[in-house]
């Protein structure tokens, strides 16, 4: 393609206000190659700081001759003139002219001082107008020790740039020790006029892509997912504060590479970069896009300085079950298909790219030394640092490769507020661990290659796993009360209704019940439903079957009928316990005990406290409880748990939470959910007090005060659900011990809750793996995490092939260790599925796996991300309603929110959000909530639209019932523009869509067309603006072109500006 | 020799240890120490319905023997 309106002369079209005065129109000057447009403009339209600043670092040993080295700065830019430019306007478009060239200049430094000083020069901001485009400043530790840091800007310089520079800098620096006339040698041999060219390629327009190569990059991959990668509301590829992570491939990485390369018919960096999107892979990105730097120096260009690079995306889409080796080799073959348009700006081909810094959030560079050989600066030892990497970071991640003879040094760059401190800095280990196996072994799959080295494999394998606690397992439920009712039996076990039952009273009413069960041949193995209120005889039913030999399973006469029935048909027990006076006609087969544990019957104690034992003694083994769960999927399924598991959980919450016989516990939550066992049983084995909520008051706050109040409770354990109940009544007991579990703990919520009472305590675990598992005391304004295992329990994060997870990512929790439950009984397959064979524990254990998402915390212990189940994908991304429920509840206007995906296919796919405001706080408008939710997430993951509800609907056990949560009737699209109307052209309209006409060669445009659609991009941008400000005299930033690329878009905003001028 | 499972399900080998809990596998790698394989190979969905055949009680063994010695 030819452009005509680059030969149109300067002096015809430069007359407007120009930012820079045209040079005279002999100097020499060069149009900016597609690529330095690129930079420039994003120079113009975003902070980037020093993102641009390319450096080299030459450290010198030895009496270096400074007088020399100064002269050799000076002769390599001589050399090289586009070192000494700036960037100009020549026919109404920028192009590098000549600018005065700096002499190298010296300060003074010393040890403690001279990374700070390289980092400030580094930072120090290029004039692009002024020029030079290149400096040179020497350090001077001492008269034998310098540092000559080389900094020029992208515009002119790359990769390959420094390599000749250095070399340069060499050769000059050995002419002026020798006092030959090379030291102030005219320019490269291809002479003067020619050497100026060097900025770069050919202006114009390259033709853009029309086989379709890039089709398969324009389904964006979604962020990307990178240990410790916190939420932000930064684009991935805008410039932010950077920090970078040195790290080297050793000789030993260099001789894998070229024996996988020979094997593999492949080269150095498509191993490289295999490895590098195998690792981003299994980061959790699905599809990886990377883009690449790739050179564009033609043969004529290798000895010459200047920006020859032009950046690609390159994609991939790895499966775990694919061979390392055969996955370099697709990864070359979509290489080669890219390298046919090494030359095509990319921004060309795909319309719509905004201004940035980087082309994608993931970019690579690798550069592989062609002279391998160190510079020569005689009578001085010299070590060369290739990459120095500015203060400014342009995009997420940023690796870069510089290989040697014998040895790859890299760095991965990124924004420093980006990643949780620390974290980052891990994925260069990753990257080495992950190609030290796939090196050696190609064939191994990509989903199986280890990522972590020996120190994080054994923090996030065994540091909190390290709980081997001892316990008296023999000491059963059974065994622990009984001993306290020996102890104390006539201190308050049960507090119900305003009855105070002893222990003595208790353990009587327990073991006269214990021995009808045994009359009726019931004990060790059986299952006796339990069919009560929350009342003292139902405690003393639990015991009683537990001194029995036997198991429970819990009915809360509450739940619905259809239910109940279903559970008792399905769980094959052996005794019923109820005390509605008639057997359920759906209970045929079983022995019925339709008994009601006497408390004012015999007592066994007698006036004496002398021992009295249960009648039966369970053995560890043994199950004490099977209680159903109503799961995700399909009907409610039974867990059996065995009373060392229970005997385990009792002793750790005990030892944890310091419990003592004074503590006072209230009886909250119903006997069908199994943290009951905690508030029921843990105060009956250390000999304190449980006071029973009656079944009618669960939900009324003021009673439950009144309750906490009035017989001064020191424990309350409820779900978070609960615990807003209570804190809407008005909760304030700084004395209470608060234990929070059953679901996730929201942060606003854990800051409430702990100011209202003295200690909270945040529990996690599944009922598969016997009520808690996991426990954390909720320090003072932090996020509440998960914490760490209870004892005796083993806490994984683990990938779907069961590998371990860096920390900073999520993976799903695996749970092992003696709370592990038998499984479900009559469900083999199911119980088969869910506990897994554990590979890091002892031989023959089982991990239960707990379909939760979890992360390493960075201060240890685990965060709750969600469900692998409730993670829903929209348009691409991979969205966790959690996060964006945790973020909706931040909103002091909201007190509690839930968020769902409606709509059967991706198409029709939105995400609904549902509101409880606070009390008391007007409704929040939509928009604020979009705009709040915006600040720090993605657009995909803002709800299309909100419902505010009353109540939400709970489960039996108190949580939140997603599945109830109502769709939407009618639903629009709020953020659908109601169709803008054709406005009628006026003379600045015309004015402007002339303009456009003219640079993009259309004759046909309409004012709504999108520049992009239509072909423009950076270069046109540039034309369209200069001759805006030729015949209009207005400056439009150039930002507006991508903001609005309409023709009416920027008539607006010319309007504006014209309006501001006046 | 490597064979192209994109399309194929993935496939699982039946697992016991010693209390004869049983598990699913995956076929490619190794099951963890203390596990042994049935000699039964299949998909997800096949292992588990020939697990609810072979399995009845998923008790362990220690315990279902000490069940069974104490009602004889």
């Amino acid at each position: 393609m030819t452009v005509t309106d680059d030969q149109i002369p300067p002096t015809t079209e430069s007359q407007g206000a120009p930012p820079v005065a045209p040079p005279p129109a002999s100097v020499p000057f060069a149009p900016l190659s597609a690529a330095q447009l690129g930079v420039w403009v994003t120079e113009r339209t975003l902070p980037a700081e020093s993102a641009y600043h390319l450096s080299v670092l030459l450290r010198f040993d030895g009496p270096l001759d400074v007088a020399a080295l100064a002269a050799a700065c000076a002769a390599t830019v001589a050399r090289h003139p586009v070192l000494a430019t700036a960037v100009g306007e020549v026919d109404g478009a920028p192009a590098l002219v000549p600018a005065e060239a700096a002499p190298m200049r010296r300060a003074p430094a010393d040890d403690a001082t001279i990374e700070t000083l390289i980092r400030a020069e580094l930072a120090r901001p290029f004039d692009l107008s002024a020029g030079p485009l290149a400096r040179f400043t020497l350090f001077a530790l001492g008269a034998d020790r310098h540092t000559l840091l080389v900094t020029a800007h992208h515009m002119v310089f790359d990769g390959t740039s420094k390599e000749i520079v250095v070399a340069g800098l060499a050769r000059a620096y050995r002419a002026a020790r020798d006092d030959t006339d090379a030291a102030s040698a005219a320019p490269d041999a291809r002479g003067a006029a020619k050497a100026f060219e060097a900025a770069g390629a050919a202006p114009g327009l390259p033709p853009a892509d029309g086989t379709g190569v890039w089709a398969r990059h324009r389904e964006e991959p979604g962020r990307a997912v990178l240990p410790g990668l916190l939420p932000t509301t930064r684009a991935g590829s805008e410039p932010a504060p950077g920090i970078s992570t040195p790290f080297t491939l050793g000789p030993e990485t260099v001789a894998a590479l070229d024996e996988a390369a020979l094997r593999l018919g492949v080269t150095h960096f498509e191993l490289l970069l295999a490895g590098w999107h195998a690792l981003l892979f299994r980061y959790g990105n699905a599809r990886v896009r990377t883009a690449l730097e790739l050179s564009t120096r033609t043969p004529d260009d290798l000895r010459r300085v200047g920006l020859f690079v032009n950046e690609l995306p390159v994609s991939s889409k790895p499966r775990a079950d694919r061979e390392f080796g055969a996955f370099t080799r697709e990864l070359r073959a979509e290489l080669r298909a890219i390298y046919a348009f090494r030359d095509v700006p990319y921004s060309h081909t795909v319309r719509g790219l905004g201004p940035r810094t980087a082309l994608t959030d993931l970019t690579v560079s690798y550069r592989r030394r062609t002279r391998a050989i160190e510079p020569v600066f005689p009578g001085v030892e010299v070590r060369v640092e290739w990459i120095v990497l500015p203060p400014t970071a342009r995009n997420t991640a940023h690796l870069q490769l510089v290989e040697g003879r014998d040895r790859i040094d890299g760095a991965l760059h990124v924004p420093e507020d980006a990643f949780a401190p620390g974290v980052a800095a891990r994925i260069p280990g990753h990257f080495r661990t992950l190609l030290t196996t796939a090196l050696a072994d190609p064939d191994m799959p990509i989903g199986d290659l280890p990522l972590l080295p020996e120190a994080e494999l054994v923090r996030v394998l065994h540091a909190d796993n390290a709980t081997d606690t001892p316990y008296p397992a023999r000491d059963t439920v059974v065994d622990l009360f009984a001993a306290r009712a020996c102890a104390t039996p006539d201190a308050v076990a049960v507090v119900c209704d305003g009855r105070f039952l002893t222990y003595r009273q208790v353990a009587s009413a327990a073991y006269v019940f214990a021995r009808r069960l045994r009359a009726a041949g019931i004990g060790a193995g059986d299952l006796v439903a339990i069919e009560l209120g929350r009342t003292g005889e139902q405690v003393a039913a639990v015991l009683g079957v537990l001194a029995a030999g036997a198991a429970y399973l819990p009915l809360d006469p509450g739940y619905p009928a259809e239910r109940l029935a279903f559970i008792r048909a399905d769980a094959r027990i052996a005794a019923l316990v109820t005390d509605r006076g008639e057997r359920p006609v759906d209970v045929a087969a079983e022995v019925l005990v339709p008994a009601k544990p006497d408390l004012y019957g015999p007592d066994l104690f007698g006036s004496e406290p002398a021992p009295v034992e249960p009648p039966a003694r369970p053995e560890p083994g043994d199950p004490a409880y099977v209680i159903y769960t109503s799961g995700s999927t399909g009907r409610p399924k039974g867990v059996e748990v065995p009373h060392h598991a229970l005997a385990n959980l009792l002793a750790s919450m005990r030892d944890r939470l310091g419990a003592t016989s004074a503590d006072r516990w209230l009886g909250l939550t119903s006997l069908s959910f199994d943290i009951s066992t905690v508030e029921l049983l843990l105060p009956l084995v250390t000999g304190a007090r449980v006071v029973l909520v009656p079944d009618d008051r669960h939900r009324d706050g003021p009673a439950q005060l009144a309750i906490l109040e009035r017989y001064a409770i020191t424990h309350v354990q409820a779900t978070p659900s609960g615990w807003r109940v209570l804190l809407a009544a008005g909760l304030h007991r700084p004395g209470l011990t608060a234990i929070s579990g059953g679901e996730a703990l929201p942060g606003p919520l854990a800051g409430e809750l702990r100011r209202a009472v003295g200690q909270l305590i945040n529990v996690y675990g599944p009922t598969e793996t016997t009520v808690w598992s996991t426990y954390i005391e909720v320090p003072a304004d932090a996020p509440p995490g998960i914490g760490r295992p209870l004892a005796n329990t083993r806490a994984y994060v683990l990938d779907a092939r069961l590998h371990p997870v860096p920390e900073g990512l999520p993976g799903e929790l695996f749970l092992g260790g003696d709370g592990v439950a038998h499984g479900y009984p009559g469900r083999p397959g199911l119980t088969a599925e869910r506990f897994v064979a554990d590979p890091y524990g002892p031989p023959g254990a089982r991990l239960y796996r707990t379909g939760d998402l979890v992360r390493h915390a960075p201060g240890g212990g685990l965060e709750y991300v969600g469900r692998t189940d409730a993670q829903v994908k929209l348009r691409g991304h991979r969205i966790e309603p959690g996060e964006i429920e945790n973020l909706l509840a931040a909103h002091p206007g909201i007190a509690q929110a839930a968020v769902r995906l409606l709509g059967r296919d991706s198409e029709h796919a939105r995400l609904v959000g549902y509101l409880l405001p606070e009390p008391g706080q007007p409704p929040v408008p939509s928009d604020v909530l979009r705009a709040h939710l915006a600040r720090t997430l993605p657009s995909a993951m803002v709800p299309q639209s909100f419902l505010v509800l009353d109540a939400f609907p709970l489960t039996p056990n108190g949580k939140l019932d997603r599945a109830r949560l109502p769709e939407p009737i009618d639903f629009t699209d709020p953020t659908d523009p109601a169709g803008t109307p054709g406005a009628p052209a006026d003379e600045l309209t015309e004015t402007v869509r002339a303009i456009w006409a003219e640079v993009l060669q259309l004759h046909d445009l309409g004012v709504d067309e999108d520049l992009f659609d239509l072909g423009g991009h950076s270069l046109t941008i540039t034309r369209i603006a200069a001759r805006i400000r030729k015949r209009l005299g207005v400056e439009v930033p150039l930002d507006v072109f991508f903001d609005t690329p309409t023709v009416t878009g920027v008539t607006d905003a010319i309007r504006e500006l014209q309006e501001q001028q006046r | 020799m490597s064979i192209d499972t994109e399309t194929t399900e993935p496939r699982y080998r039946v697992v016991v240890n010693d209390e004869e809990q049983h598990s699913l596998w995956p076929l490619r790698t190794d099951p963890p120490a203390g596990w042994v394989p049935t000699g039964f190979v299949g998909t997800r969905e096949e292992c588990s319905a020939h697990i609810d055949r072979v399995w009845p009680d998923i008790r362990p063994l220690s315990l279902r023997r000490r069940l069974a010695g104490d009602a004889a």
